[in-house]
């Protein structure tokens, strides 16, 4: 790829975190914050959408961006009050900036949003300025006439006449080629009073006046001045008349004045822009010599298609745009302008806009950029799959170095005795480099979580329900490729939420419930997994209908009985949707078991409580990562297996606990006064060899409750690389993965949860959907 | 030319110094105007271009440290912005800003700005 071409996705993927943080600034504004680095952040947000945009060409975005910075930036400077501020328009700005983001992306045609943008303008005007009566002013928002303007008919708005505003600009700021076009002065008498050698053109004089602090802007005379084509110059001078005496001369001070006169066929615009690029306006005057020059600007404006250059034909638009919304240029309307001081017939088409596009953007002095400054983490942007590789390499040397340990065991002792040490010290500094490569990859869920909000508000809007989102441990870290994997399930069941949990806001205040619902997203670690809950305080599953419906289906046999909890699973089966109007969001009952598919696949597993009236909890428990796991490895018959040790809460001599046995043949025991189920590993798994267990191992599901799994033998504890199962063999009920161990044999990594539904299960058919013990 | 770029839009600044490195500049990079000055001390640019509006340090402010060092008061600084407006020129021009620039910034014009500073 070209690297302009892979900028251009570089910035894509950047506006989506500027996307990301201007929402959630918007939000934490919206809900109160008053704090101005929010405002700030949100500010730069926007702003940085828009350069990045410019620098693509991404007209419809800049346009947009511009109107929204502007408005933005009335609460930057204080004029709109921070609380006075309309955070749901601006919030649905957000939006439309997301939509053009990735219409620019796509190379679609993007929507335009003249609703947004007129409501935008109407940010920092009279407060109580009625609707119908909007102000006389050129802002007044246009009914998008049909102006043939160089915008893809683009209805011209305020961001139309931005973008020409900014082409003009850029266009004044640009040197132009040294041999200017013919702009038709050609056939201007030539009353010239100094012609440099017969030259076209006309004849120019220009004043430089700097400020004193010239060269403290290290600006020097010399590089003003060759801005200007040496052929163009017929003479410079320099006056030096303003020069203070010796005595109290500082030679940093600039005192220097210069008179050029030229013979140029430079326009003005042109001229203009040679300086203004470095000197203030009051810095340098250029006037003509000959009275008719003067009326430069109303011949542009006035005859747009005898004008072949660029810049004075934008211009021309720019004035037939302002002349259609009322605000035609002073220049247009007075012809006979006196011909004194040209720079400012000049500037008339400029300052004449500012109103409507560059002032709405007034900087307040007192309001400096630094408060709350925030030091931002330094960061280099890396290919995932360069990690990936240096991830694998990590594997394997994990793996080389158990199995070095093996060997060291097997020497003779004075030998051992160092090489031990040694190896001691290479397991340590593997662990750290495994640790700082897991650590690179890790991201926050924030990433994925700050898409909600928005989703929310669209359905919000759609259904035509009220709620508040609560996220909660955005900063929970989990591996990058998890990150990818989340956002789908955790849209479905947001969807799931506000589509059949929630009720609307009537129904809601009936049941004596605030109008508003909420849904909260919280993830956390827990036994080494990342859960993440989806709450609603709706109305819970009916588990009438859904029984029912799964009877009529045959999912469930017409005399089975089934727990309140089991009945709640149903939801996960296939082909069962139980909301009376099959709406467009959350579609036909298909999202949920898709959900746990796709959950599963990753090694994860998503539950649901429900209670009836009160609301539900989707849980999803997803692996930290993919890649490695610290494990116990336990030995049991002929078998080794690892058990992840963030599931080992203790372990004991199966001799000293008492074990009793219920009535169904389950055997439980007493640990720490609780009743904790008791599984032989052995016979759960179908171990090989005769077994002997004599150790309990207390693990931790993830619903947080313990279970005791006896074990012939502990081997060891060691970190193990993860072997996909799926990938290399086929899945295998009780375990997520396979390992390596450092005498190259392969041992299970057991999944606790799914060793429960195994060992309730029997060795039934693996995926019978209904049952989910544990 | 040693150029240090100064913008926190890294997509702004990889294509900043994409264009310079282009036309043969050697080009370090700052991502906000503390970043800057430490760069500005490491690299000992003979030209600035930096961004305006920037988190932590924005331009305006880098401007005037610059200024108020030995080393930066010889450099030139041309200062990116999104916006023309003359209250904040005057406001670079006050903290001794050399030049502007109008983003989004067509690269010849930016390479012509710059070649101006060139001997």
């Amino acid at each position: 790829m070209d690297p302009l071409a892979e900028l251009k996705q570089t910035f894509f993927q950047e506006c989506e975190e500027l996307l990301g943080a201007l929402e959630l600034k918007l939000q934490a504004l919206d809900e109160g914050s008053t704090d101005p680095e929010d405002v700030n952040a949100a500010f730069r947000a926007i702003h940085s959408i828009k350069g990045g945009a410019g620098a693509f060409g991404c007209t419809e975005l800049v346009g947009f961006a511009h109107v929204f910075e502007a408005s933005l930036d009335h609460l930057r400077s204080g004029r709109v009050a921070v609380e006075d501020a309309p955070f749901t328009l601006f919030l649905r700005c957000a939006d439309a900036v997301a939509d053009l983001v990735s219409a620019a992306r796509n190379d679609e045609p993007a929507t335009e949003r003249p609703d947004l943008l007129a409501a935008l303008e109407q940010v920092g005007k009279e407060p109580q300025a009625p609707v119908a009566a909007p102000p006389p002013a050129p802002v007044a928002p246009a009914p998008a006439p049909a102006v043939p303007a160089a915008n893809n008919d683009a209805p011209i708005g305020i961001a139309a006449l931005g973008n020409l505003l900014a082409m003009v600009e850029a266009k004044t700021a640009a040197p132009a080629p040294a041999a200017a076009s013919d702009d038709g002065w050609d056939d201007e008498p030539a009353a010239s009073p100094a012609p440099a050698a017969g030259k076209p053109g006309r004849n120019v004089h220009l004043r430089i006046m700097p400020e004193p602090d010239l060269f403290r802007r290290v600006i020097e005379p010399r590089v003003v001045l060759g801005s200007l084509p040496a052929d163009d110059i017929i003479s410079i001078r320099c006056d030096l008349s303003q020069v203070p005496p010796l005595e109290s001369i500082d030679v940093s001070d600039c005192w220097m004045r210069f008179d050029v006169d030229l013979r140029t066929e430079l326009s003005v615009e042109d001229l203009h822009g040679r300086f203004d690029f470095s000197l203030a306006n009051e810095e340098f005057e250029i006037s003509f010599p000959e009275p008719e020059a003067v009326i430069e600007v109303p011949q542009a404006v006035e005859a747009p298609a005898a004008e072949p250059e660029v810049s004075s034909a934008v211009a021309a638009d720019l004035s037939a745009i302002l002349a259609k919304l009322g605000a035609a240029p002073e220049a247009a309307s007075e012809p006979d302008i006196q011909p004194a001081p040209a720079p400012v017939a000049v500037a008339a088409p400029v300052v004449a806009a500012e109103p409507a596009v560059a002032r709405a953007a007034p900087r307040a002095p007192a309001a400096p950029d630094n408060s709350g400054r925030q030091r931002q983490a330094v960061s280099v942007r890396v290919d995932l799959d360069r990690i990936d590789k240096l991830m694998n390499l990590v594997g394997e040397i994990v793996i080389t170095q158990s199995m070095l340990v093996e060997c060291v065991r097997s020497l003779p002792y004075d030998v051992h005795a160092k090489t031990a040490e040694g190896m001691l010290t290479l397991s340590r500094q593997t662990r750290e480099l495994q640790d700082h490569v897991m650590a690179v990859r890790a991201q926050p869920v924030k990433a994925v979580f700050q898409r909600m909000p928005r989703l929310v508000r669209e359905l919000a809007q759609t259904l035509g329900k009220e709620v508040r989102l609560v996220l909660e441990g955005e900063n929970t870290e989990v591996d990058k490729t998890i990150i990818e994997e989340l956002a789908d399930p955790l849209t479905h069941m947001i969807r799931n939420s506000m589509d059949h949990g929630l009720e609307t806001p009537d129904e809601r205040v009936a049941a004596g419930k605030p109008r508003e619902g909420t849904i909260k997203l919280i993830a956390e670690h827990r036994a080494g997994r990342i859960v993440i809950s989806v709450t609603d305080d709706g109305r819970g599953i009916g588990r009438d209908r859904l029984l029912a419906k799964a009877r009529s289906r045959g999912l469930v046999g017409a005399d089975e009985r089934l727990q309140p909890e089991e009945i709640d699973q149903l939801i996960f089966a296939a082909g069962l949707s139980t909301a009376e109007v099959i709406s467009d969001v959350s579609g036909r009952g298909v999202g949920m078991d898709v959900v746990r598919r796709n959950v599963e696949s990753l090694g994860g597993r998503i539950s649901v409580d429900s209670e009836p009236g009160r609301g539900c909890k989707f849980t999803l428990a997803l692996p930290l990562t993919l890649a490695v796991l610290e494990g116990m490895v336990i030995r049991c018959g002929d078998d080794r297996y690892v058990i992840p040790i963030a599931s080992v809460i203790e372990t004991q001599h199966l001799a000293s606990t008492p074990i009793e046995r219920l009535p169904f043949g389950q055997e439980v025991l007493r640990w720490r006064g609780e009743v904790t189920p008791l599984y032989r590993l052995g016979d759960v798994m179908g171990s090989m060899g005769q077994t002997h267990e004599n150790i309990v191992i207390i693990a931790e599901t993830e619903r947080g409750n313990n279970v005791g799994i006896a074990v012939d033998e502990i081997v060891g504890q060691q970190q193990v690389v993860v072997k996909s199962l799926e990938a290399n063999y086929g899945a295998v009920n009780g375990a997520s993965a396979a390992t390596i161990l450092g005498d190259g044999l392969v041992a299970l990594i057991l999944d606790i949860d799914s060793m429960l539904r195994l060992a309730a299960t029997g060795n039934r058919p693996p995926q019978s959907d209904l049952k989910m013990a544990g | 030319m040693k150029i240090l770029a100064i913008d926190d839009t890294k997509t702004l600044l990889s294509l900043l110094s994409l264009t310079l490195r282009n036309a043969g500049h050697e080009v370090a990079e700052a991502e906000n105007g503390e970043d800057g000055l430490n760069k500005f001390d490491q690299f000992r640019p003979d030209l600035v271009i930096t961004d305006l509006n920037m988190p932590i340090m924005d331009g305006i402010e880098f401007t005037r440290a610059c200024r108020s060092r030995p080393a930066g008061q010889n450099t030139p600084i041309i200062v990116l912005t999104t916006e023309n407006g003359a209250e904040i020129k005057a406001e670079g021009r006050r903290a001794g800003a050399s030049a502007w620039m109008v983003k989004p910034f067509e690269p010849n014009t930016l390479l012509g700005l710059v070649a101006r500073y060139q001997n």
